[in-house]
């Protein structure tokens, strides 16, 4: 799966890709690609359910109103 | 706001300090307003000055060492794979319904450099452009760093799967034969 495009791996090409670094022809000629290509299609649909998975599991605190009370204060002050 | 202490929590590894560093912020931003250019991006700027302030004077107070793992830093180098790269994607059946806390906590066993654009791209959805702003750094090390990362990730998720008795099946063909590895 190397040398797919500009010898570049596919696996560096799919983040690129995906964090929309390509050229927008570059993109659209990359995805037609992928689309043609039975394991492209597969580490592409991989990356991106791997990505929503960290995005949606990764933990999120939030600030409490008392902090931004707080820091309120502090900046009026 | 939130997104902010995010970011703090997973530099500073407890809610306390990570409280800290955002008030500490939005102090230094009030304080040095007249050094934002109005209409650049905002929030990066708040991240940068967040950023700065755990190097510069929470991270020395804390003094805690990285985990990291000797191989991975003999390797690294600029756009350089580890050699287990081919055996990290991820699919999620293998994790499906495994974790909770787990993402965070692999994702906080990362070596600072590598744990920071993770959480600025795929958390925060900053553009290289802005990570490299950010962080001060080179875009191509940017790009670099992040592949790294996720691989790293993936990899710290695959061992905790399999520690948890999930194997992975993928490539073997009837028989139990592994297909060759891809990458």
């Amino acid at each position: 799966m190397r040398d797919f495009n500009n010898g570049m791996s596919l696996k560096k090409q799919i983040n690129l890709y995906l964090d929309n670094q390509l050229p927008s022809q570059e993109a659209i000629a990359f995805k037609s690609k992928v689309e043609e290509n039975l394991r492209g299609q597969k580490m592409l649909e991989s990356e991106i359910q791997f990505r929503e998975y960290i995005k949606t599991n990764v933990k999120r605190p939030s600030v409490s109103q008392g902090f931004i009370e707080n820091l309120m204060t502090r900046i009026q002050g | 706001m939130d997104a902010l202490k995010t970011f703090a929590y997973h530099l500073a590894y407890n809610e306390e300090d990570a409280d800290d560093l955002v008030q500490e912020t939005y102090l230094k931003a009030h304080k040095f307003i007249e050094n934002y250019d109005t209409g650049t991006n905002a929030k990066a700027w708040l991240f940068k000055i967040l950023k700065n302030a755990y190097i510069n004077e929470y991270r020395k107070k804390v003094k805690r060492p990285s985990k990291v793992d000797i191989d991975e830093v003999i390797s690294f180098k600029e756009g350089e794979e580890p050699k287990h790269a081919a055996f990290t994607d991820l699919r999620l059946e293998i994790f499906d319904n495994t974790m909770g806390d787990e993402v965070t906590i692999a994702l906080n066993a990362l070596p600072l450099e590598f744990r920071e654009v993770i959480l600025l791209c795929d958390i925060d959805s900053f553009s290289y452009e802005e990570i490299a702003k950010i962080l001060e750094l080179p875009i191509g090390t940017v790009r670099s760093r992040l592949f790294r990362a996720r691989n790293m990730l993936k990899d710290k998720l695959k061992q905790y799967a399999l520690k948890m008795g999930y194997k992975d099946m993928r490539g073997l063909k009837h028989g139990g034969h592994r297909d060759e590895e891809e990458e």
